[in-house]
């Protein structure tokens, strides 16, 4: 009777329900089917394991003494064999602690009744035929067995082992439905702190049987019409049977449709006009959506990027409603995403604003148009700084009015009429720069600088004699940044310094203060700063050869910045040096302009001029000492890599060594 | 010496015709903490500011039957604030899509000599009081929750006695006229607000 189609099949199976549902208590009766494998496909219990008589079965091999049965310790009393009632006194060495000995005992206590049902019908049949019914191989059968009581033992006996799988089953369907819904609270659990959590950094409201959240500005200061309303979803309809996903949260956000993609604002200047047919056709550049942080949930990362949308779009409104109100001498122009200003001739600042929703088309046109990487990102930072501080400005501009009666509105405002204020004063609580005049005076300074830049560097490029070295500041204004320029020649650093300018970069224009405190504006034109470059590098030559003199002990005839003599440059002014030998025998004369270049000539002693006509006034031989006429020196061919080395070479040349 | 004439009408047009809609209630002193704990919620993300007022209601009795009366009122804790003179025309109920009661407002801010100006125009002081509590914003919604303190000795803002024992709450807007979508905000807000505190229309005349 062993095998599935035993009268336990059932029981069996209930025990094999529990035991697949996890339950520990149903641990222990794996060691009463001593190691046989449960989920096997003949499953085995004990009282149908050869040798076992149950009922009204006499045992023959009684089974070792383990213990607990149940749950496998020692503590247990142990087996009274060779007992008739050893089956039953077998199942009872279970000890008090264990978890599933109530589960036993209903168990028991049916096997029990079957048992006492056996010995009644063995009595009435008598020992004969109670010997004829086991089943132990030992003992022998005998064709005259009545096979109608043999029926009703079998049937009774399985009837008590279906009343026992009945309360098996029941128990394994209740454990099965708790585990269910363990899980499923787990669920709601989790969407209640992640609810929690979301309340943490966002503001959330009931309306109705909907969780609503707010992710715009408003609270800071916005002014902005958008309700920037989001709306909380639960998120627990998975199949629990199925894998969760790893990303899986029980809590999602539905965010309005305008707001889903993301979105900047991008600005750049160009320095030609585009054609009309081009205005508002700016796409969006493929941009890596960013990458949520790892350990904030799926929900933080989509209203981050929703809020930013919201963001740039408020930034765009507040600019193109500058730009239609402001009043300029080259009208700003909005077309769709796009706002396009002048800030200076034949150059263009284009503010626009990219979006980008999740759908296939746009994600299309934005590969098509790959444009060259000519973002202003520091432009793009500070419109952020700047919508931010409008919106503080808003806050705190607030004021709460004294007395308590008095409308809202600025303090200073509601003083102009008792303390009688004139419209200039008046003018001066209003006015208050737009984002667009802000971002546009910016993005003027950033050009004049990097033009300024652009300039030093091509100048510093070309030409290599003298040097200009350019130091810029590292920390600047958004409005003002400097750079000093010094002109050097390689070599003379120490001696020549003469030429050290600071050139403070405004908005519009530039101040360039010299060392000796001359203060000159130069406009935004790019040729200004260059010609003024140029004439002073020339100066400097000049300069130089005044600062050689000195330590060569040279005599310094005469110096002039301004030669009002000789051809007339183009640019600004020649300059020009004449220093004597220490001997005063030699005179060298240096004109210096910065379109024409060095011209330098040497004045020699009229005694070493041969083809000097003999004067006939000076006769006397001291009259000799006097200097001659001037020689030009081909200064090419000079030898020395600047100019100032081949002026040292020829000043040594010329004065005679004194040793 | 006859008064002079004194138009009833409220002026009107450009910014000043202006209306205030409001709702009025009151709490008890206990339950002062839990409301004002709830208004710093609601309200704009700003410190709560108090403030302590002095107000005087004046009258010019015409030949018309009711009185032509203005306020003004002062701030005591704050130096430097200028005076406030209001004028506030009769209430409207209105109907029941309307849910704040309506009247017509006037506001100017004045410097200090405004009463010798009212007594040389021939106004007369009817009755002053000094108002002391909380102020609130939200939007252009204007909360104050104050109580008000009768004046002992006239001209004396010193020595005070509670009228009640209860606090004012008012909730209040002032808007250009006609724009009554902002007493659905109100109305809002005052739902908010309950059952800490049932702010209602309530009609001066029918307490009279």
């Amino acid at each position: 009777m062993s095998g599935g189609g035993g009268p336990c099949s059932a029981l069996w199976e209930g025990l094999r329900v529990l035991f697949v549902c996890g339950s520990r208590s149903v641990f222990g009766f794996s060691r009463v089917l001593r190691g046989s494998p449960i989920s096997g496909l003949q499953p085995r219990c004990p009282y149908c394991l050869p040798g076992f008589s149950v009922g009204a079965g006499v045992l023959r091999t009684p089974p070792a003494c383990l213990g607990c049965e149940l749950c496998g310790s020692a503590s247990s009393r142990p087996a009274r064999s060779r007992s008739r009632r050893w089956a039953w006194m077998a199942l009872r060495r279970t000890c008090s602690h264990c978890p599933c000995r109530r589960t036993w005992r209903v168990w028991h206590s049916e096997l029990t009744s079957a048992k006492v049902r056996a010995p009644r019908r063995r009595r009435r049949r008598g020992p004969t035929a109670m010997r004829r019914t086991g089943r132990a191989p030992g003992l022998a059968r005998t064709r005259t067995t009545r096979k109608n009581p043999q029926t009703l033992q079998l049937i009774s006996k399985k009837k008590s082992l279906a009343g026992a799988a009945q309360i098996l089953l029941k128990g394994a369907e209740r454990l099965t439905k708790s585990v269910t819904e363990n899980q499923e609270n787990k669920l709601q659990r989790d969407f209640n702190s992640e609810l929690l959590r979301l309340r943490q950094h966002w503001k959330l409201r009931k309306v109705g049987d909907k969780i609503l959240g707010d992710l715009s500005y408003r609270s800071a200061g916005s002014l902005f019409p958008h309700h920037g309303t989001f709306e909380v979803i639960k998120n627990t309809d998975i199949d629990l049977d199925k894998k969760i996903p790893e990303d899986y949260c029980p809590l999602d956000v539905q965010i309005p449709s305008d707001l889903e993609g993301s979105a900047y604002i991008k600005v750049s200047i160009q320095k030609q006009a585009p054609d009309i047919g081009d205005l508002g056709t700016v796409n969006l550049f493929k941009r890596p959506l960013p990458k949520s942080k790892p350990g904030s949930p799926h929900w933080q990362t989509k209203l981050e990027a929703a809020q930013n949308v919201l963001l740039c779009k408020e930034i765009f409104a507040q600019l193109s409603r500058e730009a239609v109100q402001i009043k300029s001498q080259i009208p700003h122009i909005v077309v769709k995403n796009q706002i396009i200003s002048q800030p200076f001739p034949s150059l263009q600042l284009s503010i626009s604003l990219c979006h980008s929703s999740n759908d296939k088309k746009s994600q299309k046109s934005s590969t098509e148009k790959q444009s060259p990487e000519d973002h202003l990102y520091v432009l793009e930072h500070n419109l952020h700084l700047l919508i931010r501080e409008f919106h503080k400005q808003t806050l705190s501009s607030i004021m709460m009015p004294h007395p308590a009666s008095a409308p809202f509105g600025h303090k200073r405002m509601r003083l102009s009429g008792p303390q009688a204020f004139d419209k200039n004063e008046i003018n001066s609580i209003q006015s208050s720069e737009g984002l667009l005049e802000k971002i546009i005076k910016q993005a003027k300074h950033i050009f004049l600088r990097s033009r300024t830049a652009a300039t030093i560097d091509s100048l510093a490029s070309r030409i290599e004699d003298p040097q200009i070295q350019a130091h810029w500041s590292n920390i600047n204004d958004v409005y003002e940044s400097s750079v000093k320029v010094l002109i050097t020649s390689q070599g003379y650093e120490q001696i020549c310094k003469s030429i050290q300018l600071q050139l403070n970069i405004g908005v519009e224009q530039i101040r360039v203060v010299h060392r000796d405190g001359r203060v000159i504006t130069l406009s935004h034109q790019e040729q200004e700063l260059q010609d003024f470059l140029l004439s002073q590098m020339s100066q400097h030559q000049v300069h130089a050869v005044q600062q050689l003199a000195k330590v060569m002990g040279w005599q310094v005839l005469s110096f002039s910045n301004h030669v009002g003599l000789g051809p007339i440059e183009s640019i600004g002014n020649a300059s020009a040096i004449t220093v004597a030998s220490p001997s005063g025998d030699y005179a060298i004369s240096v004109r210096n302009g910065p379109e024409s270049g060095s011209k330098v000539m040497v004045q020699f002693p009229r005694n070493q001029c041969k083809d000097l006509p003999k004067s006939d006034v000076l006769q006397d031989s001291k009259w000799n000492h006097l200097r001659g006429p001037f020689r030009e020196v081909q200064w090419n061919k000079m030898e020395g890599r600047n100019f100032v080395y081949k002026m040292e070479l020829l000043m040594s040349a010329l004065s005679p060594c004194l040793l | 010496m006859e008064a002079p004439p004194v138009t009833m009408m409220p002026v009107t047009g450009g910014t000043i015709n202006m209306m205030e809609y409001l709702l009025q209630g009151s709490v008890l002193d206990h339950s002062l903490e839990s409301l004002i704990h709830r208004l710093r919620g609601l309200c704009d993300n700003m410190e709560p500011e108090t403030f302590l007022d002095h107000e005087m209601v004046f009258l010019l009795k015409g030949q018309q039957a009711s009185p032509f009366v203005l306020r003004a009122r002062r701030s005591m804790d704050r130096t430097g604030a200028p005076w406030h003179l209001r004028y506030l025309g009769q209430p409207e109920m209105g109907d029941k899509n309307r849910h704040a009661l309506v009247r017509n407002c006037v506001d100017i801010a004045t410097s200090e000599n405004l009463t010798d100006f009212l007594m040389e125009m021939g106004f007369r002081m009817d009755h002053e009081f000094v108002a002391k509590g909380h102020l609130f914003r939200k939007g252009i919604m204007k909360i104050v929750v104050y109580k008000i303190f009768r004046i002992l000795v006239p001209g004396n803002t010193d020595s005070t006695e509670a009228l009640s024992l209860s606090y004012l709450v008012e909730l209040s807007v002032v808007a250009p006229a006609g724009q009554d979508m902002v007493s659905d905000d109100m109305r809002n807000f005052a739902e908010q607000l309950k059952p800490l505190v049932h702010l209602e229309k309530i009609d001066p005349k029918r307490l009279m």
